[in-house]
């Protein structure tokens, strides 16, 4: 292949133009500085620790309560033979049958060790649910627990944020804050992750992005309780 | 939870000297060999002057977290430049987004240091301005050879094309280079004076 040979004037040409590219004398140290920051230092801690941790036991707590009752409440329907109308309009026997509905929910076998064995001529009753520990494992509530998923969700949603909060590289960080937003675009920890998203990129030392999100913060979440730490910016570096 | 007693590092000192690596040596030799080469590069694939600090900021960083990908028979600078590319587009997406700018190179041709000397910043036009009319894959080719200074082996790594398309390109793109220059000057020994 007969490459055209560059002349002179083209070399000296695109060598100015090189010259001319390239980066100013102290790009270079101010980069490292923040790779440093970025790829050593301890990542900031969250100033909202208190907050974050009274949020997320408030919804927990709420969560768990409002899987209890939804759980009781499913198990009582079941158990009284009157759970959805669709299951009414299959069910051809008469209203009265005594046969516990129940039989859709076969019993697990551990629980059998738990639960009274003995032969009950009567459908289970409140009570019999009532002794049964409330979790969400077990294994009798577990057909029912599936179908209100909130809970469920709700428990990655925190798991999620924990573990950005826990996240060292802002970067990652970054992308799970990204993957939080995805996956849950009404979440409730809508705040934190906003907040943890300034904090990231002020550890990348990318301020001018840090400095538009606080902005839209403070726009969109005038009466957040984070609002102060928000409008602190980058701020100074956190004393060691 | 115990103290970190960790002294202060030591390693690899920088230009100006106020102010010393933490990071590995190998990392930190890396990138004083090539900061300016990612710079460059990242100019020239269109991310603006003002999101260059943080997208050469940001190859570091990939390069750091894949250190242990990089396998030894690779030019260094065909593998950096792979993460470069794809820093570049990320950047350019980013701030078309967040800008509303298109395209992002014109938009910062315009900045240049009033201080250039005028043979510097004309012969700097007259490339950018090539450069920029120059379709991608030559324009690639052309800066990683003939201003980074890559061969052609090299060039073939970094963009997993064959050598004999390198070579194709790199001859269709200096060809047109040449024919731009002579329309852009006019006489090549008033160019010859103005660069000399």
């Amino acid at each position: 292949m007969d490459l055209p040979e560059l002349t002179h004037r083209d070399v000296a040409l695109l060598s100015r133009f090189r010259a001319h590219e390239s980066p100013p004398p102290l790009a270079a140290a101010r980069v490292l500085r923040r790779l440093e920051a970025q790829l050593h230092d301890a990542p900031p801690r969250a100033p909202f620790d208190a907050w974050f941790w009274c949020r997320s036991a408030a919804i927990t707590i709420g969560l768990a309560a409002a899987a209890l009752v939804v759980l009781m409440t499913g198990a009582n329907l079941v158990e009284s033979g009157r759970t959805t109308a669709a299951e009414q309009a299959v069910d051809a026997r008469p209203a009265t049958d005594p046969r516990p509905t129940s039989i859709t929910t076969p019993q697990p076998q551990p629980k059998a060790a738990v639960a009274p064995t003995l032969p009950s001529p009567e459908p289970a009753t409140t009570p019999a649910v009532a002794t049964e520990p409330p979790t969400p494992a077990a294994p009798r509530s577990r057909t029912r627990a599936a179908r209100p998923t909130a809970p469920h969700d709700s428990a990655a949603e925190v798991a999620l944020v924990r573990t950005a909060r826990g996240e060292r590289d802002p970067a990652a960080r970054l992308e799970l804050l990204a993957q939080y937003r995805r996956a849950f675009p009404n979440g409730a920890f809508a705040e934190e992750v906003a907040v943890l998203g300034i904090e990231s990129n002020c550890a990348l030392g990318r301020h001018r992005v840090a400095n538009d999100l606080a902005a839209a913060f403070l726009r969109d979440h005038a009466a957040s309780a984070y609002a102060a730490i928000v409008r602190r910016g980058c701020g100074e570096p956190k004393p060691p | 939870m115990p103290v970190d007693d960790r002294s202060p590092p030591t390693l690899v000192g920088l230009p100006g000297g106020e102010r010393v690596s933490a990071l590995e040596p190998a990392f930190t030799a890396i990138y004083r060999e090539n900061f300016a080469f990612v710079w460059r590069v990242l100019r020239r694939l269109g991310v603006p002057v003002e999101a260059l600090e943080d997208a050469t900021q940001d190859v570091f960083v990939v390069v750091h977290r894949r250190a242990g990908a990089y396998q030894a028979g690779v030019p260094i600078r065909s593998w950096l430049f792979g993460i470069t590319r794809r820093v570049a587009a990320d950047t350019r997406k980013r701030w078309q987004r967040n800008t509303g700018r298109t395209d992002a190179r014109a938009e910062t041709e315009t900045m240049r240091d009033p201080s250039d000397a005028d043979a510097r910043a004309e012969a700097s036009d007259f490339v950018a301005h090539f450069l920029d009319g120059l379709d991608e894959d030559k324009r690639v080719v052309l800066v990683l050879s003939d201003i980074e200074g890559m061969t052609a082996p090299e060039i073939s790594a970094a963009l997993g094309v064959n050598i004999n398309t390198i070579y194709a390109r790199l001859r269709a793109a200096r060809i047109r280079f040449q024919a731009a220059r002579r329309e852009w000057f006019g006489d090549a020994a008033e160019v010859g004076e103005r660069i000399g």
